[in-house]
């Protein structure tokens, strides 16, 4: 089942030029693609390439110019729908400390569910829930200024799990984080994909698109592949083609693969790799 | 001429009960020409180490050389030193603030007295250097530039001041592969062409492994290695106990290594290591 179907969805920004006239910029062209419900969907592209546009257009915050965006059937086009949209579809953004809105761990994520005038004991319990879920229950007493960069993530995350959506979009979430907060995150979003979330990824790092079920990859506007990350990864001219890179121990399992080292060519593992190969040289 | 620290410490709120020694008497010579890493978690003091080299900070105890100023002297020609040593901040774009490139890359240079007709042909000499073209983008406003373009007009305000010494910031942090790609080649080619010295930040271990020269570890304020990559991150265990990740072609290395095969020569990006691996072919089994 599909909770969410983009369907040939367009949307341009209007730019202004120096001499006052204004154009037009097509952030995102002509664009189709479904989400199935709990799958792992990771969305890439260069800077530029539309991939944020298109995330802020899967609950509406964009509304596409052409074509369709459905959540759940629901087209994010009619305003009445945009509520019932919003509360199935989460987001996290890049800069943790733009998504701080209270000074207390627990009442910036209960800022999500007290907008939605949900009853304040189940306001609690929903608090404590989020904040399990990534983790940080026992920060919830805390100043979130004082938290790591991970760790504001975390709570941000939390704060769009207390809405209970179905779809956590995160738009370059691990951006600006240290590996090891990129690590928290990331393994967040894997527990909670578990569980049966909807997580859409949306990153720049190559390697932490590697677990996902399907990977979208976007330059200027347009998709230009889309399919599991080795049938992503195992064309590396296309994927050079977009401005990204192939995962540094992929592209080594593949060449050497090609070479004809019969090493598996879609180990994403240096270590084994490296094991693998040493078995072929002292087997001689 | 070059960097040179001596038991350099700095202590923030120092006789107060929030005292903190950021930087724990650090010693340490960085030579002209060397294209150096600086790394470690969030709070190892390697930025507080990093702002004392064009005064940011005042030197506390210890010593401090950038070529013949003497940062821990009580007067320093800040005008001078901060010509020498060129700072470039996390995210430098969000620093761009004129109303064209020119101006922006002229402030610097202008406030450092420099005669007209040299900031411009020092403004054109920068742009060029990270390859933005000067005629066409000097009169744009930088706020319309991509974000790869930002990021190397903001450079460019800095190589306009003609350091010779430039201190990087995670200078790829937020790029796309290939805006990462570029920013590296372009620093490289910094160092090469220019000779500039580069000292750089980074968290992406694998970006370092490949590119610079030597590595300096910060831990709890102290230098903890300070060793050329490959060395490095043999220390397997030592590294992934600090949290920091094995480059993955380290990673591959190390683990033939301790199968007793021991790649040749400098074997740190994807194309060496499949070049010496495919030597392995012909024979040369160890």
């Amino acid at each position: 089942m599909n909770v969410i179907e983009v369907q040939n969805a367009s949307y341009e920004y209007k730019t202004y030029n120096d001499d006052g006239t204004t154009g037009t910029l097509v952030a995102v062209d002509d664009v189709s693609f479904e989400i199935k419900k709990g799958s792992f969907v990771a969305l890439v592209g260069h800077n530029g390439s539309g991939k944020s546009t298109l995330a802020k257009m899967l609950n509406g915050l964009h509304k596409p110019k052409k074509g369709q965006v459905l959540v759940n059937g629901l087209s994010t086009a009619v305003q009445s729908n945009i509520f019932e949209i919003r509360k199935n579809v989460g987001m996290v953004f890049q800069n943790p400390d733009n998504q701080m809105v209270a000074s207390i761990v627990e009442e910036d994520v209960a800022f999500g569910p007290e907008n939605l005038a949900i009853p304040q004991p189940e306001i609690v319990q929903r608090v404590a829930w989020a904040l399990e879920q990534v983790n940080m229950s026992q920060y919830a007493k805390r100043s979130p200024h004082k938290l790591s960069g991970g760790q504001k993530q975390r709570i941000a995350i939390a704060g769009a799990l207390a809405i209970k959506p179905q779809v956590l979009v995160l738009d370059e979430s691990t951006a600006m984080l240290d590996p090891q907060g990129r690590k928290e995150v990331l393994a967040v979003a894997k527990k909670l994909n578990a569980d049966g979330m909807t997580v859409v990824l949306i990153t720049h790092f190559m390697e932490e698109v590697l677990d996902a079920d399907n990977v979208i990859v976007m330059k200027r506007g347009k998709i230009v592949a889309q399919g599991t990350p080795m049938e992503i990864f195992s064309q590396q001219s296309l994927v050079e083609d977009a401005f990204l890179r192939v995962p540094r121990t992929v592209e080594l399992a593949q060449r050497l693969s090609q070479a004809g080292w019969s090493v598996d060519a879609s180990c994403t593992d240096a270590k084994a790799l490296g094991g693998q190969l040493c078995q072929l040289l002292q087997k001689n | 001429m070059s960097i040179v620290a001596k038991e350099l410490t700095f202590v923030y709120n120092p006789n107060t009960p929030f005292a903190k020694k950021a930087v724990d008497s650090v010693s340490l010579t960085i030579n002209d020409g060397e294209f150096v890493a600086i790394v470690g978690h969030t709070g190892s003091g390697k930025t507080t180490f990093l702002q004392h080299l064009n005064a940011l900070i005042r030197v506390q105890s210890g010593q401090l050389y950038v070529n013949d100023i003497d940062v821990s002297a009580k007067k320093v020609d800040l005008k001078r030193l901060r010509g020498l040593v060129g700072m470039v901040f996390q995210y430098p774009e969000y620093q761009l603030f004129a109303d064209t490139v020119e101006q922006d890359v002229a402030f610097g240079p202008k406030n450092l007295g420099v005669d007209k007709d040299e900031v411009e042909a020092r403004v054109k000499n920068a742009l060029t250097l990270v390859g933005m073209d000067y005629e066409s983008c000097k009169n744009k406003s930088p706020f319309d530039l991509s974000g790869g373009e930002k990021r190397r007009v903001a450079l460019a305000g800095v190589l306009a001041m003609r350091p010779k010494v430039l201190v990087l910031d995670e200078p790829t942090a937020g790029l796309d592969p290939e805006g990462k790609r570029e920013i590296l080649s372009l620093v490289k080619k910094l160092n090469v062409e220019q000779g500039i010295t580069v000292i750089m930040v980074s968290h992406d271990m694998n970006e370092v492994y490949e590119n610079v020269n030597r590595i300096i570890v910060f831990k709890d304020g102290k230098v903890l290695y300070d060793l050329p990559p490959q060395q490095l991150f043999e220390k397997e265990d030592e590294i992934e106990q600090m949290n920091l990740e094995v480059p993955f072609m380290a990673q591959f290395t190390n683990q033939l290594k301790r199968r007793g095969i021991t790649l040749k020569g400098d074997v740190r990006t994807v194309d060496q290591v499949f070049e010496a691996v495919q030597a392995l072919k012909e024979g040369d089994v160890c």
